[in-house]
């Protein structure tokens, strides 16, 4: 039960930041970027209108995720040997009473952006007061509330950290909404208020960049301590992810900054291409924010001692070395695992062996696919656009490998396996990979041509790519789970990149698609190279 | 021939599947014990009256729970006493009573200040190794 709420907890946490992006860098967005030029027309009057519904919406998403975490998940892991939750208790914590102030905050501030539609300065400065509250109460809310060094100094940091976050990322967030606009409205008039809107814009992310980065070296000090708990630990290494993907960020921003500057003469083609980048960005922005979320939820490294990796041990989990080409027989398997449900349970090298068999398959099938989206892109083997015919092979091969003590190689039988969560998600990942192959395939041979079916490939790599990054499952052993699933790190950060490469391959204009099409698929043969290497032991 | 399919339907659908299937089979301990006694898979000569355990965060003593199991017999639960306000606030104290020979799997859940629920378990023999 604890585990479940505890992956609730993440993705509530996650979700509630980017609501609180929505609602507090919305106000930002609105007093500092949508300032309009003079003479500008309707199109602003509709883009402060979506900013102010985006406000709203932000605002009742973080206010509905933190009910849903007070309310529920708390309660319900909590409760007593009777079934009893202790739900009254729990709200008189000091996280319950600053998840409540929270709550109020934040549908304060969805009915002042009501408020804020019908104009005045005083609706104006009641949001901003709920903002700037919103953000002071968020650091009773994070992990530096319970240090018991420095805890005064964390707290502060991490409220400036996030605001930087909530500023950039709510702040693209508004300019999807407003692209969108400045896309449909097309024509001469809407150029010159696009460029000023963007330009505008610039300014206010690198402020907001710079606030992400300042508190977040002096945090990642207090936290991480020194290189060694920066590779050797599950939290050190999702700060260099966090950062990696910031990296990733900071290329398209710089991207879009670039052909602003260069394109001033002819906004036409900014119209065309910003839209795509600030897409792109965004989704690599919400990506972070989740992965944010997923390292509150891990020890920091200056905690982790004992169990902490030495990097030999990390760089030897990524040494080539000859795949498996064989797999202990079922029978033998089966003789030696230990139950499921016993966490206790030292895994036997059989185990090990079987999952690194499946990793070096899965790999092949990855790989292969990785080569021929490369071929395909060259324009040179029409024949090898069916590359995603072989997610069918893969997601036939992890049906039958993945839970050998299931239908069709062990005991259990079909229906009966289903009510095991293990074995309920690994069926559900086939029917998504059948998914991902039954897509990708339709769009590649010209039988789906509906923009939302062609970005259905992208959205599941990106959602693949976040799920590896939030996803952890060390419990007992930190150390070995550590190591065992190092990996699962750069595959999930090279999963959004390949989402997110895919999904600007589709939405930039024809002439611009050549880089991000190889990028993406120069992205899948890597996850494909360190599933062959992969290893457990 | 080309399919009709609801551009947006379509990928939030999948989406959502896709969060169903990140539903974990174990997540990561937040407090993680920085120091106990008995240690993990310690073997005593005699059997410890209290377990004492540190953590790397502020606890909210009074939603710990903690079960006692021996061998292979069904977990018992065990009273943690409340808060003690001279006690270190990252620190829980558990009274065992008296423990006959044998090896004990003590089962935690504690509450971060911070909200994040652990559990967590601590292995330890009484008498000979076997």
């Amino acid at each position: 039960m604890t585990l479940l709420a505890g992956f609730l907890d993440v993705l509530l946490r996650g979700f509630g930041t980017i609501g609180l992006a929505a609602a507090v860098g919305g106000l930002v967005y609105l007093r500092l970027v949508l300032r309009p030029p003079p003479g500008a027309g309707g199109l602003v009057a509709a883009a402060r209108g979506r900013a102010v519904t985006l406000i709203a919406a932000g605002a009742l998403l973080a206010a509905g995720a933190e009910l849903l975490l007070l309310l529920l998940v708390h309660p319900w892991a909590l409760a007593e040997e009777s079934g009893r939750w202790p739900l009254r208790e729990f709200l008189t914590t000091g996280f319950g009473l600053a998840g409540l102030g929270r709550v109020v905050l934040a549908l304060a501030l969805a009915a002042a952006a009501r408020w804020m539609r019908r104009g005045g300065d005083r609706a104006w400065a009641v949001a901003v007061c709920l903002g700037v509250l919103l953000m002071a109460n968020a650091a009773w809310l994070a992990h530096a509330v319970s240090r018991l060094h420095d805890r005064g100094p964390l707290m502060v940091g991490t409220v400036l950290h996030q605001l930087g976050a909530v500023v950039w990322v709510g702040g693209l967030l508004h300019l999807v909404g407003f692209a969108l606009l400045w896309r449909r409205a097309g024509g001469p008039a809407a150029e010159p208020l696009g460029l000023h809107v963007l330009a505008r814009f610039s300014a206010v992310a690198i402020a907001g960049l710079v606030l992400v980065v300042v508190p977040g070296i002096y945090l990642a000090f207090s936290y991480v301590g020194g290189w060694g708990g920066l590779v050797g630990t599950g939290y050190g290494v999702m700060v260099l992810t966090k950062v990696a993907l910031l990296g990733c960020a900071l290329v398209l921003g710089g991207l879009n900054f670039s052909i602003l500057r260069r394109g001033e003469s002819g906004a036409g083609a900014i119209a065309a291409r910003a839209p795509a980048f600030i897409e792109a960005e965004v989704g690599l922005g919400l990506t972070l924010l989740l992965a944010a979320a997923s390292l509150t939820s891990l020890p920091p490294s200056v905690d982790v001692v004992a169990d902490r990796a030495t990097p030999a041990e990390v760089a030897a989990r990524f040494r080539p070395a000859m795949p498996r080409l064989s797999s202990p027989p079922v029978g033998q398997l089966l003789a030696v695992a230990a139950p499921m449900d016993d966490t206790l349970a030292k895994r036997q090298p059989e185990e090990y062996a079987w999952s690194e068999y499946n990793h070096h398959a899965a790999g092949f099938f990855v790989f292969t696919m990785g080569v021929l989206a490369l071929l395909d892109q060259t324009g040179r083997a029409r024949w090898a656009r069916h590359w995603p015919l072989g997610f069918l092979g893969l997601a036939t091969f992890m049906f039958v490998r993945n839970d050998p003590r299931a239908w069709p190689l062990g005991p259990a039988g079909f229906w009966e396996s289903m009510v095991l969560p293990d074995v309920l998600q690994h069926r559900l990942a086939v029917v998504l990979v059948v998914a991902l192959a039954v897509f990708e395939w339709l769009v590649r041979s010209g039988r789906l041509t509906r923009p939302g079916g062609r970005l259905v490939f992208p959205l599941l790599c990106a959602s693949g790519g976040t799920m590896l990054l939030t996803h952890s499952h060390a419990m007992f052993n930190l150390k070995t789970e550590f190591l065992t699933e190092v990996s699962h790190a750069p595959m999930g950060l090279l999963g959004v990149v390949m989402a997110w490469g895919r999904w600007l391959e589709i939405r930039l204009p024809a002439a611009d698609r050549r880089i991000p099409g190889w990028i993406w698929a120069a992205c899948m043969v890597t996850i494909g190279l360190i599933l062959l290497v992969y290893r457990e032991s | 021939m080309a399919f009709a399919l609801r551009p947006a339907g379509t990928p939030v659908l999948l989406l959502a599947a896709c969060l169903t299937l990140a539903a974990p089979r174990a997540t990561s301990p937040h407090a993680i014990v920085l120091e106990s006694s008995p240690i993990h898979d310690a073997v005593l000569a005699s059997a410890p009256e209290l377990v004492t355990l540190r953590f790397n965060s502020r606890i909210e003593k009074r939603f710990t729970r903690v079960t006692l199991a021996l061998a292979d017999q069904a977990p018992v639960a065990v009273a943690v006493p409340a808060a003690d306000a001279d006690a270190a606030p990252d620190q829980i104290t558990i009274p065992l009573g008296s423990l006959g020979p044998g090896v004990y799997v003590l089962r935690y859940r504690v509450l971060a200040v911070d909200g994040h629920i652990t559990e967590g378990v601590l292995r330890f023999t009484v008498g000979p190794a076997r």
